[in-house]
């Protein structure tokens, strides 16, 4: 396991080598200037160049690449073009926030999801299942920003339960992580309904019953162990997903996470902050589907020493 | 692991709420709701303010952008204040005198202290300007300032490297704050996130895309604020600063969504406030791109200004029908300056032209100022009407501004703020030739443009020939089409009392009292 783990973070190396010059080159090839966007109303010839040439811009763009590589293998992931913060500090302010809300939303996903996909699944063709499913579907087909802003309507403004935006207690969690649940959540509840009717409908299910154990425990001990095999790795793509989804979540309800900040350095082409996030996304995608894999591995017995 | 699903859900679902529990703890969440106090005297009250963006640099002259003026005028003084009607009137100096087209004397202020106690004298003054004068935004609006002399401990002399009559604009912009010598020489790099001014209000804390603290400083010369603390909180989207101002969450907003203005006003709890700003909207040519006279002459004779204003913007800006510069700026001519609404008249104007059926390309931003995109709409079918084709190309802002600057199409969308409360300087930056933001290369009034620089402000005398350049580049050569004049929108809680914006798109909260 543990040469396993050694291997897979091994490959980080070369994927991160890999993204950064490919961002390095998409951020050179996309439309946008960060010079004349900085001086904006004050950009006059002689300041363009002056500018440029003070942020390294008017170097080759494999020159800036590689003392980019030798900095960032230092530690400096360099300096925000806008606020001048160094590009960690504007990193580490935003991501405990944003890890924070993601967590949330997907523990409500996961508990909610799994649970609504048993119900239903145990109750298939009743009223509970028709219920569900068309409100898997509804959860699956709105979009976010949308029901942040009904939700902020109705939960901050018609009855003030809580704030309307912003971050700082736990009462600012629950508008936004219901919010970014919603999408994981229906997927995982569709998937759990599936997995599980195809379990339940398999020999040793049958055997279970036939040898007299109690419903609740064929369904809780037998058959969802199995069934949730598959639901473990939509998870993880799930928390891929909800980058995107925490960018709008943000931006709605005014949290301050790297969502937010991704889109204010893309709009202000605020390079090494977009390097960094990217970077940083890419990281934390690679070590989810780690923990997915070793997840999977433990729960399904067959995985182990693949 | 023997039994791996023996307990595995239940124990994993325990992992990531303990793991919840300890994120939550490191990134300050806490289980405390809103802070309520006990109720507050008005004058020392806290106005709770949303704005669109959070500022990006505190530093004056070091890439603050027009969002940060505002949290910039409110903590730097400058030499030179405006007054409503945008007359340079005494700031941080008491007087100055111009000794010679290119020399000036400013005497300074006494009895003024920085909020890190430190006095404001002479030296300060020379030390600030010097390094405005070589940063990036700085530059832009002071880099005509050559040398700047001491002359005993209370004046300063500045000399420049050509006459330019707007220098008392420019040094009222909030880029030209003065900063306490003592912070610049000891805290330069953390400037942009650590004031030190003698404003009204001084810093104290900014929680970046959170939350920005001011108070009022008690030590201020001046008349000292009513508010006790001004606390600014970005919030990006427009829906949701209104709910926060509905919800009292924040007591005044900037850009409330404008389909919601009939709602505000019918609120009680709730006031727009619509003030005039120094911004004009425009749609531009590019000259080398649209070259026919005529067919420009024709597009700007099938645009209705007027509906558009009333039906889109719902009232909010007015329509610009005496010139670019906003009547507020300038005196406007006996004349106005405009190509009035004659569908007609552009019929007839494009079949002369010969030019048959047109296809252009209207580059614009989703909605950077009000409303671009409904407004581009109604612009395209107007102009369906006389055969010519706009073809919408809406752009993430820093790829329109780009596109602009590149000349890459042939009809833009702009607005263009005022901040230095001087029209010319729009006049040099937009319609000059070798200016970067000339946007439509235009170089037919270089010579008025540039003599601008040599009349004294607000003489008749200038702000008939700012008319003339006016009226050659709308009605003659019809190189942009001034669309509206934009407003300072904001709406407030009834609770707020006094609260004012200038034309430079500032905040005035010398009387502002909020009753709780």
């Amino acid at each position: 396991m543990l040469s396993y783990v050694g291997r897979r973070l091994l490959q980080l190396v070369p994927l991160l080598l890999v993204i950064s010059f490919v961002i390095f080159v998409a951020l050179e090839m996309a439309p946008g200037d960060p010079v004349t966007l900085l001086l904006g109303q004050n950009a006059s010839p002689e300041a363009v160049a002056e500018l440029s040439a003070k942020l390294g811009l008017d170097r080759p763009l494999l020159l800036q690449y590689l003392s980019f590589v030798t900095d960032a293998v230092q530690g400096d992931l360099g300096v925000s073009y806008r606020s001048g913060r160094e590009v960690a500090f504007e990193l580490a302010r935003t991501t405990g926030v944003s890890a924070t809300l993601a967590l949330t939303a997907m523990i409500l996903a996961v508990l909610i999801g799994v649970t609504v996909g048993i119900v239903a699944a145990v109750k298939q063709y009743t009223f509970i299942d028709t219920v569900t499913r068309v409100g898997v579907l509804a959860m699956v087909s709105l979009p976010v920003f949308w029901l942040a802003i009904l939700m902020i309507i109705g939960f901050a403004v018609k009855w003030p339960i809580f704030p309307a935006f912003g971050w700082g207690t736990y009462g600012h969690l629950v508008l936004p992580a219901i919010a970014l649940s919603t999408y994981p959540l229906a997927v995982i509840a569709r998937l759990t309904r599936s997995s599980m009717l195809e379990v339940m409908s398999s020999d040793y299910v049958r055997t279970a019953r036939a040898a007299g154990l109690p419903e609740r425990t064929v369904v809780m001990k037998y058959a969802l162990k199995n069934a949730l095999v598959p639901v473990m790795t939509v998870i993880g793509l799930q928390f891929g997903g909800l980058i995107g989804g925490a960018v709008l979540t943000e931006t709605v309800f005014g949290i301050p996470g790297i969502g937010r900040l991704i889109v204010t350095a893309i709009e202000g082409r605020d390079y090494p902050v977009v390097r960094g996030a990217v970077l940083l996304g890419t990281v934390v995608f690679v070590l989810i589907n780690l923990l997915v894999d070793m997840l999977y591995k433990w729960a399904d017995p067959r995985q182990r020493g693949v | 692991m023997k039994h791996p699903g023996k307990t595995w859900p239940r124990r994993s679902a325990a992992a990531l709420a303990m793991l919840t529990s300890l994120t939550l703890a490191g990134c300050g969440l806490s289980s405390g709701g809103a802070e309520e106090g006990a109720p507050v005297a008005a004058e020392d009250a806290t106005l709770r303010v949303g704005m669109a963006s959070d500022a990006q640099s505190l530093d004056p002259p070091n890439f603050s952008l027009t969002a940060d003026f505002i949290r910039l005028d409110l903590m730097y003084e400058r030499l030179v204040k405006l007054d409503p009607d945008g007359k340079p009137i005494p700031g941080l100096a008491t007087s100055w005198e111009q000794n010679s087209d290119t020399e000036w004397t400013f005497t300074i202020r006494d009895g003024v202290k920085f909020v890190d106690g430190t006095d404001l004298n002479a030296e300060v003054v020379k030390i600030n300007l010097e390094r405005a004068i070589k940063a990036p935004q700085g530059k832009g609006y002071l880099g005509v300032i050559k040398s700047v002399e001491l002359v005993g401990d209370k004046q300063v002399k500045l000399i420049l490297s050509k006459p330019f009559s707007s220098l008392l604009n420019n040094l009222s912009v909030p880029v030209a704050g003065i900063v306490s010598a003592k912070a610049i020489k000891e805290n330069e790099k953390n400037l942009s996130a650590n004031p030190v001014g003698s404003g009204p209000f001084t810093f104290k804390s900014w929680n970046p895309d959170e939350r920005m603290v001011l108070e009022r400083n008690e030590g201020y010369w001046g008349t000292k604020p009513k508010l006790k603390t001004v606390e600014i909180v970005p919030i990006p989207e427009a829906s949701t600063r209104l709910a926060a101002l509905q919800s009292g969450d924040v007591d005044v907003i900037e850009y409330p969504p404008p389909s919601e203005l009939s709602l505000i006003k019918e609120s009680k709890e709730i006031n727009e406030l619509i003030e005039p700003k120094a911004q004009p909207v425009f749609l531009g040519f590019e000259l080398k791109q649209v070259p026919d006279v005529k067919v420009r002459r024709a597009i700007a004779m099938a645009i209705d200004k007027e509906a558009i204003v009333k039906d889109v913007l719902e009232g909010v800006g007015s329509p610009a029908t005496t010139g670019l510069i906003p009547p507020t700026m300038v005196t406007p001519a006996d004349d106005p300056i405009n190509i009035d609404y004659d569908l007609e008249g552009a019929k007839k104007l494009m079949a002369e032209a010969g030019a048959g059926d047109v296809t252009l390309d209207l580059v614009l931003p989703g909605s950077y100022y009000l409303k671009d995109k409904e407004v581009a709409e109604v612009i395209k079918s107007q102009l369906k009407e006389i055969g010519v084709t706009a073809n919408l190309k809406i752009q993430e802002s820093g790829t329109w501004f780009t596109s602009l600057l590149e000349h890459k199409t042939q009809m833009y969308w702009l607005g263009w703020g005022v901040a230095a409360g001087d029209p010319a300087d729009m006049l040099t930056r937009v319609f000059r030739s070798g200016a970067v933001n000339n946007m439509s290369g235009y170089s037919g009034a270089d010579k008025e443009i540039d003599k601008l620089a040599l009349l004294p402000i607000k003489t008749p005398e200038r702000e008939s020939l700012m008319n003339d350049i006016q009226r050659k580049f709308i009605e003659e050569d019809v190189v942009v089409v001034p669309m509206y004049y934009s407003t300072n929108f904001y709406a407030t809680r009834a609770e707020v009392e006094g609260f004012h914006t200038t034309k430079s798109s500032l905040w005035d909260l010398s009387g502002v009292t909020v009753k709780k």
